[in-house]
């Protein structure tokens, strides 16, 4: 065979597709998801309405203040997140290790809001951070996946960079099976090029430190944080602290409040600006005397934080999130026809082999998996009753065990020679798991609730959008198979 | 398998390179800006020469081709 360019190029985009495709769904369709995880999260806690104001009043500091002190003692680094636009409600929380988890309290009046114990949206962002393997090794791994996307890339640029304006302009969805999968693959790539470019460059770039560490000298941590100076009520402290830090970022520029041993840290919102900048006022805990503005680094570190805010996009109107979400899920349908493409050109040859059906049964457990596997979270959110111990890690234990049902049927299905019909009843499980989410949520969600029509809109449309589309390619597949 | 070794082989390169420079300026003491930016060139390079290397062993198997017989030609 000759080694021509195209061919080499071809094999690297293949494989490499292949290998990375598997996991890089998973990253891509969860980061799309993350990026409404606020609002996820305010639809998985329907039991009670949180006030909306953006400042606290002084009995919700007081008794903000008693809710950190007492979070204190079992949880060291528990900090003050602030209320915001698209998450409404004071949040005493701390890090588990996968979200942030803590009591709400309304910024009326101060009372601890009862809602339900979800990991909510953070259950998404978590899954495409670190693949709930943790900081170190999830992150890492993820990193690496976001080099072989580039790779990716670069090498389907130069697979179809002679055709690029044509395939913009070509769709062929009742064409041959490969056809259509192909033009599908081919048009999303070329159409969201530059975001998909900028979204793997930017999370590799996040994670760079990882990727490609560098020696320094090891920075002397703060002290113990939760140490309460004797003797001066911690109230006012905080109020002071919160007042002053409003007067110089401005009452709704505040994102979070970090505390230790002798400084309290009021800092400035992600949502406020662009470059995630950590520009934060700093307080003397013992008094709350103001001890000054830090800006942040105006050199090079302004770039990082300008690659944070591009990727983590917390600075986004309603139009530009919603333009992250679609480009999001071209990626994932970019990812998905790849994979699927990969096994329809090679079921000719290699169709009656065991790694190819092996292969083509993880793929099923992925590409269709995954989408119910989420759907099913919601579902477990409703299902599982609210005062139930230990509910948000049993709603995580739906979710993978939906998945693995789900891989389990797909490999069977395929190892047993009917991965076509494997694909058929999974989409039309997804599609009745989709559709009927909204049927769900409207007859067991509690009257009175604090969902915003604005949320439950737009968790049912993209529900339904999901099971129309799972049930429009299964009637296309029905179509070709009768062709 | 002579491919997935050429991918193998030019991904390590290009990684031991990065990560020696990286370790080499950082130990110089170089500021954390100059280090960011040697790490975001790395990134935004490694694929792309990934793939450059890879696509190119096929330019040289064509060269190869083309220069070796000439070579015979001019010794005749």
């Amino acid at each position: 065979m000759r080694d021509s360019l195209r061919l080499r190029i071809g094999w690297l985009h293949a494989w490499l597709g292949l290998l990375g495709g598997l996991v890089l769904f998973c990253i891509f369709l969860s980061g799309t998801l993350a990026v409404f995880d606020d609002e996820i999260t305010l639809w998985m806690q329907p039991d009670a309405v949180v006030g909306t104001a953006q400042t606290p009043s002084p009995q919700a500091v007081t008794r903000t203040a008693a809710a950190l002190e007492q979070a204190w003692r079992t949880r060291p680094f528990a900090f003050l997140m602030m209320p915001g636009a698209r998450r409404p409600g004071l949040h005493v929380v701390s890090y588990d290790g996968h979200a942030f988890v803590g009591p709400t309290l309304d910024p009326a009046d101060g009372h601890v809001v009862p809602l339900r114990a979800t990991e909510g949206g953070a259950f998404f962002y978590d899954l495409h951070f670190t693949l709930r393997l943790g900081e170190r090794y999830g992150a890492l791994v993820v990193a690496v996946l976001a080099l072989v996307m580039l790779v990716g890339v670069v090498s389907g640029v130069v697979l179809h960079v002679r055709g690029l304006v044509r395939d913009l302009l070509t769709f062929r969805p009742f064409a041959g099976r490969f056809r259509a999968w192909l033009d599908g693959h081919v048009l999303t790539g070329v159409l969201c090029l530059p975001f998909i470019v900028m979204m793997a460059y930017t999370g590799a770039v996040i994670e760079a430190d990882l990727l490609f560490p560098v020696p320094r000298p090891v920075a002397d941590d703060a002290a113990a944080v939760g140490v309460q100076t004797d003797g001066v009520p911690f109230e006012g402290v905080l109020a002071r602290a919160l007042g002053r830090g409003a007067d110089v970022l401005a009452p709704d520029r505040i994102g979070f409040v970090l505390f230790d041993a002798t400084r309290i840290s009021v800092y400035r919102s992600d949502a406020s600006r662009l470059a995630m900048t950590r520009d934060h006022v700093d307080f003397d805990r013992a008094d709350g005397r103001f001890l000054g503005f830090v800006r942040s680094d105006p050199g090079g570190g302004r770039v990082q934080q300008v690659v944070d805010g591009l990727h983590i996009a917390q600075w986004t109107p309603w139009p530009m999130r919603w333009l992250y979400f679609l480009s999001g899920l071209a990626g994932t349908v970019l990812i998905g026809s790849g994979l699927v493409l990969f096994f329809i050109k090679r079921r000719s040859r290699f169709g009656a082999t065991l790694p190819f059906r092996l292969g083509e049964g993880l793929v099923l457990a992925v590409v269709s998996g995954l989408p119910g596997a989420s759907v099913g979270f919601l579902w477990a959110n409703r299902l599982i009753p609210p005062s139930q111990a230990g509910r948000a890690g049993a709603e995580v234990a739906v979710f993978f065990g939906v998945w693995g049902l789900w891989a389990v049927g797909g490999v069977v299905a395929s190892l047993a020679g009917c991965a076509a019909a494997g694909w058929r009843r999974a989409l039309e499980v997804l599609g009745v798991l989709a559709l009927c989410l909204p049927l769900l949520d409207w007859a067991v969600r509690p009257v009175g609730g604090g969902v915003s029509p604005g949320v439950t809109v737009g968790v049912w449309g993209v529900a339904v959008a999901l099971g129309a589309a799972a049930v429009g390619v299964r009637w296309v597949l029905r179509r070709g198979r009768k062709a | 398998v002579r491919w997935i070794a050429e991918v193998a082989g030019f991904s390590g390169l290009m990684w031991i390179l990065v990560e020696g420079l990286c370790r080499v300026l950082g130990r110089g003491g170089v500021s954390d800006d100059v280090m960011f930016a040697v790490q975001m060139g790395a990134i935004a390079l490694l694929p792309v020469g990934v793939v450059a290397l890879f696509g190119a062993v096929s330019w040289r198997a064509r060269i190869i081709g083309r220069l070796v017989p000439m070579r015979r030609a001019w010794r005749v």
